[in-house]
């Protein structure tokens, strides 16, 4: 699931791949991008106007689409990403500190900057709260500790 | 009677079921669903594998079945040793492995230590039957019978435990009008929050303009804390298929939509197998079952926005488009996705249909209160010892589902509120929460049931904070149609900002008040019509709480660090939070 720093060239070949599998499908516009976005983990800056393109979008429709869908990660390529669910049941199980942690992990001078860290949208998981996902994949019951220990074993 | 497709089907998936449930064989089987997995299940499972190799047990059969709803106890784990019943393991993790493995495969010691249950009436040993223990003896599973039991898409494996039957019944006995007639006189309501009555939805359908007609399944499930949905696909994809059918014969739609967050990789990929294995065996597709009737089901996935849970924002997104609600009339069932008649149902509510047909519109109605019949879906979350899903007929006490099926607060501690119904649902002090599940009665509480979210606060929890967050989520949420709401929802959440930061003035809550009555007259849909409920009856229960905020500058719980805390709240906070 990650890019594992592959450039940015080939990320848009997958984009442009992916992406023309779905042209000539009536409302393709979201499947498709959803389709990039767990082929990669994000969605590149460029896609917008690759799928404007090669789907016979205007620019605005597809960064309206985009913008609109909370699982949509627009961004950078980047080793490895770290979500951390925000919404109530996380929140009261403590996400704000696990958030804290990772943040810290990530910027201190002793940290590891190899992950980016993003708030993603509630994925349902409430019974295992509180949750994060390393490399989009969910793990439940997380501590602070857990959190930090996960994030220091990424290269 | 059976018709001769249906008794081939049968005979057929019998013959699979039984390569599994041998009974001269012992059977294991892991529990898993994206819950489970999100706790090491599929690291229980390699290890049950390895650890049967190393002890030279080839014999024994290993087999995934779906979640049985105890999130607290993932990974949970089943085994059955020949001509034995089936005893329910909780807690398994892949380092308790090889010593339970060894223990009741090898020495006859069914370690009752680790055991939830038997799952048979009378207890094994010192293990209780499962049925009889607190979090299970006042469920009732309609839609989770199988949940456990079965390989999720494995059609055999639900056509044996009774799948498709009602299907067959409905097609090949009862004229469409029928079937809407028992699913109006069964009472089953909309299960997605609206409650509306199913069979008089249905119905409209029947006055459409001839041509293609639609159902879309609303598996957006936006709120928080509410799970569901997703569970019914995850565990047992061909109850909604069934469901669909059934459903779509009684409105005579040629095609199905399921709306569902791409993000649900379980969900869509066990979702995609029940549809092959149902086209293969010639339930989907043209000609369902040897008949006229031709039905197609596609899976839409989307990228998750909590207002898709709106039907015309839904056909939006199924449209591939950004889901904002479309003005009504023209309603859906004249005018709905790609301008075809549509009707959209929640997942739970299709998933109810075969059971409906198989127990007859009046013994379903028995079930549950007289305004709402059948079962609830639980989601059961936040600070509780035992966090999941649960089923149970409507009315049971809704403090009875807290402290016995939910177990009570989390390490000891006292609950001191809920939030049902997600965000657009409402809080209430436990103490309210001496009354029936049931959906009116809770609405007329301010703390709807809705898709049957149950998120649980001790008495720990800072009510503004966590009101705060219910906030901003709806901010978030807000599709920005409509100025009341898009505004509102913003101007809402600066004011909690600012009381949390401690520059809280006397007005504040009025002024939210005053916010939220323009966003209930001003909005298009649900959400601004409703976000501002949960404020208002947030502050409704904890008045004190909020005037210690605004007023006093004084957090209780010391969650809000810019407020004055109590005495030990620095020893509080620096708790591990686990």
């Amino acid at each position: 699931m990650t890019t594992d720093g592959s450039t940015i060239e080939e990320d848009r070949r997958i984009v442009r791949e992916t992406l023309s599998h779905y042209s000539g499908h009536r409302g393709a516009l979201l499947m498709a991008l959803l389709d990039v976005q767990y082929k990669l983990g994000y969605i590149p800056e460029t896609t917008v106007e690759d799928a404007a393109e090669l789907l016979d979008y205007s620019h605005p429709e597809v960064w309206g689409v985009l913008t609109f869908y909370s699982d949509f990660k627009v961004g950078k390529e980047a080793g490895h990403f770290v979500d951390v669910c925000i919404d109530t049941p996380c929140h009261v199980g403590g996400a704000r500190e696990i958030w804290s942690a990772l943040e810290e992990a990530r910027k201190s001078p002793e940290g590891n900057p190899s992950f980016q860290l993003r708030r993603t949208s509630c994925p349902r998981l409430c019974s295992q709260a509180p949750l994060i996902a390393v490399d989009m994949r969910w793990h439940g019951r997380m501590t602070v500790e857990r959190a930090r220990e996960f994030v220091a074993g990424l290269d | 009677m059976p018709s001769a497709a249906y008794t081939q089907l049968r005979r057929r998936s019998l013959e699979r079921w039984e390569e599994w449930e041998d009974e001269s064989f012992t059977r294991i089987s892991v529990g898993t669903s994206a819950t489970a997995l999100s706790v090491g299940a599929g690291e229980t499972l390699a290890a049950i594998i390895r650890e049967l190799e190393r002890l030279g047990q080839p014999d024994v059969r290993v087999l995934e079945v779906g979640d049985i709803g105890f999130s607290w106890a993932d990974p949970v784990v089943h085994i059955a040793l020949p001509r034995q019943p089936r005893i329910t393991y909780g807690n398994v993790v892949p380092e308790s492995v090889p010593k339970l493995l060894e223990d009741v495969l090898t020495k006859g010691d069914l370690r009752a230590d680790l055991a939830l249950g038997v799952q048979a009436p009378e207890a094994t040993g010192d293990i209780p039957p499962l049925d009889s223990q607190p979090w299970m003896r006042d469920q009732l599973r309609l839609v989770m019978a199988n949940y456990g039991h079965i390989e999720p898409g494995n059609l055999a494996h639900y056509v044996t435990r009774g799948g498709f039957a009602s299907l067959d019944r409905a097609i090949h006995e009862m004229a469409p009008q029928e079937v809407i007639d028992v699913v109006r006189e069964s009472g089953l309501r909309g299960r997605g929050g609206a409650l509306f009555p199913a069979g008089v939805k249905w119905s409209f359908m029947l006055n459409a303009p001839p041509g293609d007609r639609y159902l879309a399944i609303n598996g957006e499930e936006g709120d928080p804390a509410a799970f569901t949905d997703a569970s019914i696909v995850e565990n047992d994809p061909h109850k909604l298929v069934e469901g669909i059918l059934i459903a779509s014969y009684a409105m005579g739609a040629t095609r199905t939509f399921v709306h569902i967050r791409a993000e649900y990789q379980v969900a869509v990929a066990r979702l995609r197998r029940a549809l092959e294995e149902a086209e293969q065996a010639g339930l989907v597709g043209s000609g369902v079952m040897g008949t006229e009737f031709s039905h197609e089901i596609e899976i839409e996935a989307t990228g998750h926005a909590y207002i898709c849970g709106e039907e015309t924002a839904l056909m939006e997104s199924v449209e591939g488009k950004r889901g904002a609600p479309r003005p009504r009339p023209p309603f859906p069932a004249q005018y709905g996705i790609f301008g075809r008649p549509t009707t959209v149902n929640n997942v739970k509510t299709i998933a109810y249909v075969p059971t409906v047909i198989e127990m007859g519109a009046e013994a379903f109605a028995k079930i549950g209160t007289e305004n709402a019949s059948g079962t609830a879906m639980l989601s059961l979350s936040g600070h509780i010892e035992r966090p999941g899903i649960a089923e149970v007929p409507v009315g049971l006490n809704l403090q009875t589902v807290i402290a016995d099926i939910a177990g009570g607060g989390r390490d000891g501690k006292l609950v001191k509120a809920l939030q049902c119904g997600g965000p657009l649902g409402g809080i209430m002090s436990i103490a309210e929460a001496d009354m029936p599940t049931e959906f009116q009665a809770m609405t007329a509480k301010g703390s709807p049931l809705g898709s049957g979210g149950i998120l649980v606060f001790d008495q720990d929890t800072c009510i503004v904070d966590a009101v705060k967050i219910v906030a901003e989520f709806n901010e978030e949420e807000s599709c920005g149609k409509c100025f009341p709401c898009r505004k509102g929802t913003s101007q809402i959440v600066h004011i909690f900002e600012s009381i949390v930061a401690g520059h809280g003035e006397t007005g504040d809550l009025e002024k939210i008040a005053g916010i939220g009555q323009t966003m209930v007259t001003g909005s298009l849909c649900g959400l601004g019509q409703l976000a501002p409920g949960v404020l208002n009856n947030a502050v409704k229960y904890f008045p004190e709480e909020f005037a210690e905020h605004v007023n006093g500058k004084y957090c209780r719980t010391g969650t809000c660090s810019a407020l004055r805390g109590p005495v030990s709240a620095s020893e509080e906070t620096a708790k591990p939070t686990s």
